[in-house]
């Protein structure tokens, strides 16, 4: 568990906060995915005034997350990777490379994290 | 004669960490200064002699060397600078990681070292040169390098 | 009618492999998408592999510009999760470390930025005064890149009192061939033709785009982890961010030679300050719990999550380097310039991709 951690528990929920986030000023840090319970947990997290805001959400398996790059643009690389690295698929990515961010067809197959 | 005064490098990073690459560039630089044998860093492979590769191949980038090693103009010389390139050195192993330089191309010198230093780079050079000289008196030619199929598609 | 331009892998103003594809509207970009992967070796999986110890010097490797402040904040990272204490000494070597891994970084980049508006003296002048640095590095540590400064607990190495002399004297000496450099980069016509007002960034838009480092400060926000309650230590020697408010590609450079004074600055403060005594903590037993940590990288803010199930092996390392953070407001700067401005706006948020792609 981490420092100042929210627990979110559905996408709509989680949109409507990241939203309000980013309304109070905060900057989008990174996400962090675990591999969880079959399914994965994502670790978003913001910074402001240099004190950092996680919230955590659970995706179940065979969930589609929905990506936050419609709120930050700079969310789309990190949800890219992640399509890339644990084979997950983030519904309306800004610019979705579908899986090629950094590998080819022919490069091992997810999940390698 | 004259090719081994003046050979033109052509520095290639395929996978490495950038600490060979500054350490291949400080060898430009004024205190190593590679330039006193006539060396000098060229962008485009089809003006250069000797290729000096970086870093470890991986399944993207594989197709980029192969393609700028077509281009080099016989003789050619190809140095692996540093452990990456000439194993895959400490990161042998990861998932990503196909080896090696020589996995696809021929290599004719290694400087081993993570990072090798400036001297060792101008040593493993000046070793080329030679190299590069039998070469091109034995009129040798470089073959061009074909992949062997299951590395990586040609649309990658 | 718009035409596809791939920049890169192989360009012979990018250091390293990474491709742009630009679209090109009459000489004028319109869009631009980075294309990654060339560099990308998996070593958030890979460090499964090895025990906690052996992953710093995995992390060291990540990219051999800022490798040493890799290695310390991944060592403060697995020391949360330890909840040890650094002894002071320690936190000295490292931010003294981690401050001349700064300052060669930034020489390293104005000369790579030097080449890149074709300013081929300026580069060999930049390069020269940084060997001097690498050579400090070198006596000091023992390698010129890779330096294994830090280790869990604390320091691996300690300074002797002739290392120190021959530090304050480097110092001494570098101190005006920065201010020579300073001269040019920032008065130079040309150089000021160059970068004056080349993609521009508001303070607002820096600070959504989630930038990081002298990208975020060369647009007026002041955000420097160096100054945050983190990492105690520089509070003590009296830092201040070094902040410009332009945005352009101008005022991001000054911003980075501003960092130079205060990288020379802290080393001496930090030298005047250090206590003796140990070095390093001795650390017990495998880590369990997870913990995050930032540090203040030469590019920016580097974030590292690291969780341990209390064996030897971490069972997850996740690193958000801050090029990662600087790549996506390229898409928002890049339109608008002309084609033979991109490699300049490309540089100037100092790209690593080896760090991006790890």
């Amino acid at each position: 568990m981490l420092e100042n951690e929210v627990e979110i528990k559905n996408s709509a929920e989680l949109l409507k906060t990241v939203e309000g986030l980013k309304n109070d000023g905060y900057r989008y840090a990174t996400m962090i995915c675990l591999k969880a319970n079959d399914g994965h947990d994502l670790i978003y997290i913001f910074d402001k005034d240099y004190k950092l805001k996680n919230l955590r959400y659970f995706v179940k398996p065979g969930e589609k997350p929905k990506s936050v790059s419609g709120i930050y643009l700079c969310a789309l690389l990190i949800e890219n990777e992640y399509q890339d690295l644990f084979g997950l698929t983030f519904e309306g990515l800004a610019i979705d490379y579908k899986g090629h961010l950094y590998l080819t067809p022919n490069s091992p197959k997810a999940p390698l994290a | 004669m004259s090719l081994a005064k003046s050979p033109w490098i052509i520095h290639v990073n395929c996978n490495s960490c950038n600490g060979c690459d500054i350490e291949v560039v400080a060898c430009l630089t004024p205190l190593y200064d590679a330039e006193r044998f006539g060396v000098l860093n060229i962008g485009t492979p089809k003006q250069a002699d000797i290729m000096v590769v970086t870093g470890s191949i991986n399944y993207k980038n594989v197709n980029v060397l192969k393609n700028i090693y077509n281009q080099i103009p016989d003789p050619k010389v190809v140095l692996a600078v540093g452990a990456c390139a000439s194993t895959g050195g400490i990161f042998h192993g990861c998932y990503n990681v196909i080896g090696g330089v020589d996995q696809v191309i021929p290599v004719d010198a290694y400087v081993p070292g993570c990072c090798p230093r400036p001297e060792a780079i101008l040593d493993g050079v000046v070793a080329a040169l030679s190299i590069l000289e039998s070469k091109s008196q034995g009129k040798i030619k470089g073959k061009e390098v074909k992949l062997k199929g299951n590395e990586v598609p040609s649309n990658a | 009618m718009t035409t596809i331009i791939p920049f890169g892998p192989q360009h012979p103003v990018l250091p390293e492999p990474v491709q742009l594809k630009l679209e090109i509207d009459n000489d004028v970009v319109v869009g631009a998408l980075p294309s990654l992967g060339y560099v990308h070796r998996g070593l958030e999986k890979f460090i499964n592999t090895k025990d906690y110890n052996q992953t710093t010097y995995i992390c060291e490797r990540i990219c051999g510009i800022c490798s040493a402040l890799h290695g310390i904040t991944y060592t403060r990272a697995v020391e949360k999760l330890f909840n040890v204490e650094v002894p002071e000494r320690g936190q000295y070597l490292r931010v003294i470390t981690g401050e001349l891994n700064r300052i060669h970084s930034h020489l390293l980049w104005l000369g790579l930025f030097a080449d890149g508006f074709g300013f081929e003296s300026l580069f060999y002048e930049c390069w020269k005064y940084r060997e001097a640095v690498l050579d400090v590095l070198e006596r000091t540590t023992g390698n010129r890149v890779i330096h294994s400064m830090s280790k869990v607990g604390g320091a691996s190495k300690d300074f002797t009192d002739e290392h120190i002399n021959l530090l304050l004297k480097t110092l001494d000496t570098l101190e005006p061939q920065v201010k020579d450099l300073e001269r040019v980069f920032v008065n130079n016509y040309t150089v000021k033709k160059r970068l004056v007002g080349l993609a521009t960034m508001s303070k607002q838009l820096a600070y959504e785009a989630g930038t990081a480092g002298p990208t975020l400060r060369g647009s007026g926000n002041s955000i420097d982890l160096r100054d945050s309650s983190d990492w105690d230590i520089y509070k003590d020697l009296g830092f201040k961010p070094a902040v410009e408010k332009d945005g352009d590609c101008y005022a991001r450079t000054k911003v980075r030679i501003t960092e130079l004074y205060d990288s020379i600055k802290l080393i001496r403060n930090a030298i005047s300050k250090m206590p003796k005594g140990e070095i390093a903590t001795p650390i017990k037993g495998f880590p369990t719990g997870e913990a995050i940590m930032r540090t203040e990288q030469p590019r920016g803010e580097v974030v590292y999550y690291v969780k341990g199930n209390g064996t030897k092996n971490l069972e997850r390392l996740k690193i958000r380097t801050p090029t990662f953070a600087n790549i996506p407001s390229l898409l928002l700067t890049l339109p608008g310039i002309k084609l033979a401005d991109v490699p300049l706006v490309v540089l100037t948020i100092d790209p690593c991709i080896s760090c991006t792609e790890r």
